[in-house]
């Protein structure tokens, strides 16, 4: 009887065990690229001359508003849905601030022919879903005439007018740097007591708590890396995801 | 008899530091769990939210029909109907099913719109179709997120020897979400 029930929780175990690899087979199944800069050109289908302009023009955003806007076109999204595509990807550059959680990714796909601006968090009361749908249909009828150059140029200096737009607050930096200072000084002090107090594994879960408290990602590559003890440290990202699935795709 | 305290104290001695590490191990495994189980319910009460908004953003989408679509009473009722049902839903079976129920209902309302072709060329609609779909596409998001939480959470306390930690505390199995497949009933928008 005692063996039968060790052998069940054996094979409980096993189960587990392998829904956590196939979950984690399925996520790395998307090969998403790495980024190269705002302009990123997978497809090979925008001119220097647009991936110019938005580098740029997202260049000098991110030094006025702290917002990176990232263009982003593939060839085929190898049967995925455009918006877990998008989010994937987002998390996996982590556009977004750390700390205003903002940032825009605009992902056109172009053998499925859809277009998504996906929105992170941070920026969902100055582009709600409502307003990224109008952009893609106002600004991105290029796109049908296959014309992906003009159709991106127009919804990126649409999103970029719009975020641009006074109400978007610009972030003070000095508040973050000083929340910043607090929160390593507690890292540090938490991290040195438990130390201390107790064996490797504690060091681990304080690890791990920081990222979540930071509002970061945790992203799936770094998290993995920094849990390292078991399944359950690890492997997933913090409570602060910045994208949560806001935005809107069109098909064109 | 000197040698013989000499061993007392030295197995004494022992035994406090196996207590010591034996009970930071424990203390730290619970602390680690309570903050696991924290972080879950919060990807629960995510789904909540975003279950919410959908709520609030139905009856509007029902009326902008209404206005082009009059006759199609029958659609309206079953969309108003699951709504309730999905307010009234208490345990989570319920409201797996009030939520196959809604969106599917609110699958046929977006259906209705493809034969009123003033309809569809409304901005107001399709700013609300907008909503909705950027609504449908977080709740699946959250639930994504959800159960890899739960999966990471379940996983850990069965594993050995936090299982033993677990059981000491009362760290139960926590339920997945149903699979998600309903909420991508959500036509995509087409601008043609």
């Amino acid at each position: 009887m005692r063996l039968f029930t060790k052998t069940n929780r054996f094979i409980r175990f096993l189960l587990c065990a392998s829904v956590i690899l196939l979950c984690v087979a399925n996520t790395s199944a998307l090969s998403i690229p790495k980024a190269e800069s705002c302009a990123n050109d997978f497809a090979g289908v925008l001119s220097s001359k647009t991936k110019t302009h938005i580098q740029k023009t997202s260049d000098a955003l991110y030094k006025k508003c702290k917002i990176p806007v990232v263009v982003a076109t593939i060839k085929s999204l190898e049967g995925e849905d455009i918006s877990n595509y998008a989010i994937e990807m987002a998390r996996k550059w982590q556009i977004a601030q750390k700390d205003s959680k903002k940032g825009i990714l605009i992902l056109l796909a172009v053998e499925d022919r859809e277009i998504r601006i996906e929105v992170s968090d941070g920026l969902e009361g100055v582009l709600n879903d409502a307003k990224a749908g109008r952009i893609i249909r106002q600004f991105g009828t290029p796109l049908k005439e296959n014309d992906y150059n003009l159709g991106i140029m127009q919804i990126f200096d649409a999103i970029v007018a719009e975020v641009e737009e006074p109400g978007s607050v610009v972030q003070d930096e000095d508040t973050f740097s000083k929340e910043d200072l607090i929160t390593a000084f507690f890292v540090i002090l938490i991290l040195a007591l438990s130390f201390i107090a107790t064996s490797k594994s504690k060091r681990n879960r304080f690890w791990g708590t920081s990222y979540n408290t930071g509002g970061s990602w945790g992203g799936f590559g770094s998290s993995s890396s920094s849990g390292g003890s078991s399944f359950g440290s690890g492997g997933s990202f913090g409570g602060g995801s910045s994208f949560s699935g806001g935005g809107a795709s069109s098909k064109f | 008899m000197m040698k013989n305290m000499k061993t007392g104290t030295k197995i004494l001695c022992c035994l406090v530091i196996v207590i010591l590490i034996c009970g930071g191990y424990i203390i730290s495994t619970r602390n680690k769990l309570v903050g696991q189980e924290q972080e879950t319910k919060q990807v629960f009460a995510n789904v909540q939210v975003y279950l919410q908004r959908r709520n609030d953003l139905i009856p509007n989408l029902v009326n902008t029909v209404k206005g082009y679509a009059k006759h199609e009473e029958e659609v309206f009722n079953a969309v108003t109907e699951a709504r309730q049902n999905m307010i009234n839903a208490k345990t989570p079976e319920e409201t797996v099913q009030a939520d196959a129920a809604l969106s599917s209902a609110v699958g046929r309302l977006l259906a209705i719109a493809e034969s009123y072709p003033d309809l569809k060329a409304k901005e107001n609609f399709l700013e609300l179709q907008d909503e909705l779909a950027g609504t449908e596409n977080r709740i699946a998001v959250a639930r994504k997120d959800a159960n890899e939480k739960v999966t990471a959470y379940n996983t850990s306390i069965k594993l050995f020897p936090k299982n033993i930690v677990a059981k000491m505390f009362g760290f139960n199995e926590l339920p997945l979400f149903e699979a998600d497949s309903n909420a991508k009933t959500v036509p995509a928008v087409s601008f043609n």
